[in-house]
C-alpha cells in the first residue's frame, strides 16, 4: 500500500459543498500534514461523472465523499466498503452518472482501486445557497474527528 | 379505426429529463411530440447587467459535459463586440481546448451512451462485461479529453482557466511536453475505436437532411467560420437570426428552432457532411476505409462520425503542441477596452453550432443576450426523423420495438436536454 487518495466530491450548491468541506479540513489537520502530497493525496471533485475513473488510478486506497440523502438524521455517516458500494442508494446524482453508477462501470471493466472506502454524510435538502448550513458544520466537525484517526492509521501502514 | 399510444416516460442515456409519445390513428402517425419538462433556466437574464468578464464563468455552468461551448462562444461575442483581436497563440490554444471537448464528450456518448443500444444492451455496464476492452479505452479517450481541457482549463469540469482575451496562464513547455506524449500514446486507441465503430452494425434510414454547421476556408470548424447549409446558405454569423427562428412549442420547456421554416441538423454529421475536405488526409483515409459516405443522409452514421471527429481531435492537438511555445507578448489580452456594442459568437459544440448575441454597454456590461444551444435547433429534426424513421420501420412493430428504436434515434443526436432547458418517457398511443 502506497498511495491513499482522499476524494471530496460535491457541487456548489449549499450542503452538496460537505465533501469538498471535508477535504479542506483534512488540509489543515496537524496528524496528516507530513503525509499529504507524499501518501496521502487530498482532492476536491465537482460531480466528475466517468472522471472519477480517471482520478482514482494509481490508488492502493481510495476514500470517497459524498454528501447522502436517505431520510436520517443530518450528519448521520454511511459507510460502504469496495462491494457494498453498488447497493448503496443515498447518494445523489447528475445525468444518471453519479458514485454508484461509476463504480459499477469500474467493477465491470476491472479498473477499481483495491480498497474503495465511500462515506456518505446525511444532509438535508439542497439549497441553491453558497454556504455550509450550520447542522452540515457540526456534522463535518464530528465525521473530521473520527475520520482523520483513520486515515493517520493508514498513513502510517503504507509503505 | 384504430388508435395507439406509445408513451415512453423517460428516456435514459441522454443528459436530461425528456418523454416521447407518439399517437397512432389508422396505422399513421397523427402527433409525435418529444416532451422536454426540464424546467427552463433563464441563463440569458441572468447574464443581464453582469460585466463582461463573468459572462465566460456563468455560462461554462449551462452544462457540466460542454461548458467549453458556452466559453468560447461568449469570448469570441465579446471580442467582436470590443473589436480586439487575441494572439495567433490564443487562437490555437482555444482550438487545442476544444479538441479535448469533442474528445471527452464524444468518447462518452459513443463507448457509454450510444454502443449499448447497437449492440443490444441495457446499459454501458452492462455492456462492459462483454466489450471491456473497447469501454476501457471509452473511458481512456475520455479521460485523455479531460487531461487537454485540464491543461489550458485547470480543471476538466467548468474549467476556469479561459478569459476573454486568452487564457489565464500559458501552460509550461514541460507540461506541454507531458500531455503531447500522451497525446501520441493514444492514436492508436482512436483508430480502433474507428474501426471498432465502422464495424458495428447500425440502422440504416437515408432521409432528405438540411445540414447546418460552421465552415472554415482553411480548417475543419470548431472556433471560427461562416455559417453555411447543404441548401446553399453561406452567411456570417451575425445573420443567423435572419433565417433561423426559435419557437414556443405547447409540449416542450425547450425551444423549437427552424432554418427558413424547415428542421435542420446540426452536430458531427451536418459538420462531415459540409466539412469533410477539410480534415487531413490521414483522417480521410480513415474514413474511407470504414466506407463512411460524403456526404451521407444516414442519421446513424452520426456514431462513425463521432469516432472520426475523435480521431481528428487527437491529430489535431498533436499538430497544435508540437509547435507550441510559452508565448513572450502573454497568455493574455491585458488592455481590454469595453465598447458599446453588439457582440456574435458561435462555435461547434460536440453536438452543434452553439450561438451567443450580447448586447453591452459602454462600461461592458450585458444589457441583452442571446444564445442558442445546438441541441434545441436539433429537436424539430429529431422530431421530424422520429415520424419518418418510425413510420419506414412499421407502425405494426410492438410497442417495445417501436419504443426502443424511438430512444436509439433520439440518443444518436446526443441530445442535451439540461442545456436546451434534459431525457425519455416513451407514449404510444394507438386508435
Amino acid at each position: 500500500m502506497n498511495v491513499i487518495k482522499v476524494l471530496g466530491i460535491g457541487s456548489p450548491f449549499g450542503d452538496d459543498q460537505i465533501g469538498w468541506e471535508v477535504v479542506k479540513e483534512l488540509q489543515q489537520q496537524p496528524s496528516l500534514v507530513s503525509y499529504i502530497d507524499k501518501k496521502l493525496f487530498l482532492k476536491h471533485l465537482d460531480r466528475p461523472h466517468m472522471a472519477l475513473l480517471d482520478e482514482m488510478q494509481q490508488a492502493d486506497v481510495v476514500f470517497i465523499i459524498d454528501a447522502a440523502r436517505s431520510n436520517a438524521a443530518v450528519g448521520t455517516v454511511h459507510r460502504f466498503r469496495n462491494e457494498d458500494i453498488e447497493g448503496a442508494e443515498c447518494f445523489l446524482s447528475s445525468h444518471s452518472i453519479g458514485v454508484i453508477q461509476t463504480m459499477k462501470l469500474g467493477k465491470a471493466l476491472g479498473i477499481l482501486p483495491k480498497q474503495i472506502i465511500l462515506y456518505g454524510i446525511e444532509i438535508g435538502d439542497v439549497e441553491r445557497k453558497d454556504k455550509l448550513s450550520k447542522e452540515a458544520k457540526v456534522a463535518v466537525s464530528n465525521f473530521i474527528e473520527q475520520f482523520s484517526n483513520e486515515l493517520t492509521e493508514y498513513c502510517l501502514m503504507a509503505n | 379505426m384504430s388508435t395507439k399510444t406509445i408513451n415512453v416516460p423517460i428516456l435514459a442515456r441522454v443528459e436530461g429529463e425528456g418523454a416521447l409519445e407518439i399517437e397512432i390513428k389508422d396505422n399513421k402517425i397523427e402527433k409525435l411530440d418529444m416532451r422536454i419538462y426540464e424546467p427552463p433556466r433563464f441563463y440569458e437574464k441572468f447574464l443581464e447587467g453582469r460585466k463582461y468578464d463573468e459572462i465566460m464563468d456563468i455560462v461554462a455552468r449551462i452544462c457540466g459535459i460542454c461548458p467549453l461551448a458556452y466559453q468560447m462562444g461568449a469570448a469570441h461575442a465579446v471580442e467582436r463586440a470590443f473589436e480586439i483581436q487575441p494572439s495567433g497563440w490564443v487562437r490555437e490554444m482555444r482550438r487545442l481546448f476544444y479538441c479535448g471537448e469533442w474528445l471527452q464528450s464524444h468518447a462518452l456518448h459513443v463507448h457509454l451512451l450510444a454502443a449499448p443500444d447497437f449492440l443490444g444492451f441495457n446499459s454501458a455496464v452492462e455492456m462492459a462485461k462483454k466489450f471491456p476492452a473497447e469501454v476501457t479505452r471509452g473511458v481512456r479517450l475520455q479521460a485523455l479529453g479531460n487531461h487537454v481541457i485540464k491543461f489550458l482549463g485547470e480543471r476538466s469540469v467548468h474549467p476556469v482557466g479561459a478569459c476573454v482575451g486568452g487564457f489565464y496562464r500559458a501552460p509550461t513547455m514541460k507540461e506541454a511536453k507531458v500531455l503531447l506524449e500522451e497525446l501520441k500514446g493514444s492514436l492508436q486507441d482512436a483508430i480502433d475505436m474507428v474501426h471498432w465503430i465502422g464495424s458495428v452494425e447500425t440502422p440504416n434510414f437515408k432521409h432528405d437532411i438540411i445540414s447546418v454547421a460552421l465552415r472554415h476556408e482553411n480548417e475543419y470548424p470548431l472556433n471560427e467560420g461562416r455559417l453555411v447549409s447543404s441548401t446553399g446558405l453561406d452567411i456570417d454569423i451575425s445573420e443567423f437570426n435572419e433565417h433561423f427562428k426559435e419557437e414556443h412549442v405547447p409540449h416542450s420547456t425547450s425551444l423549437h428552432s427552424h432554418f427558413d421554416g424547415k428542421p435542420y441538423l446540426v452536430g458531427p454529421l451536418a459538420r462531415w457532411n459540409l466539412n469533410h475536405d477539410k480534415l487531413p488526409k490521414e483522417v480521410l483515409d480513415l474514413a474511407k476505409e470504414v466506407g463512411l459516405e460524403a456526404p451521407s443522409q444516414n442519421m446513424f452514421d452520426s456514431m462513425l462520425v463521432r469516432a472520426i471527429e475523435t480521431y481528428y481531435s487527437i491529430v489535431e492537438a498533436i499538430r497544435i503542441l508540437e509547435n507550441y511555445t510559452v508565448p513572450a507578448e502573454g497568455s493574455r489580452l491585458m488592455d481590454i477596452q469595453p465598447k458599446a456594442n453588439w457582440g456574435y459568437g458561435c462555435t461547434e459544440a460536440p453536438r452543434g453550432i452553439c450561438w451567443h448575441r450580447y448586447e453591452l454597454d459602454e462600461k461592458g456590461f450585458v444589457k441583452f443576450s442571446q444564445i442558442v444551444p445546438p441541441t434545441s435547433q436539433n429537436y424539430a429534426r429529431i422530431e421530424q426523423d422520429l415520424k419518418q424513421s418510425i413510420e419506414e420501420f412499421g407502425l405494426d412493430q410492438s410497442d417495445d420495438e417501436m419504443r426502443l428504436l424511438g430512444e436509439m434515434i433520439i440518443r444518436n443526436y446526443d441530445p442535451c436536454i439540461s442545456c436546451s432547458v434534459h431525457f425519455l418517457d416513451l407514449r404510444v398511443n394507438r386508435s
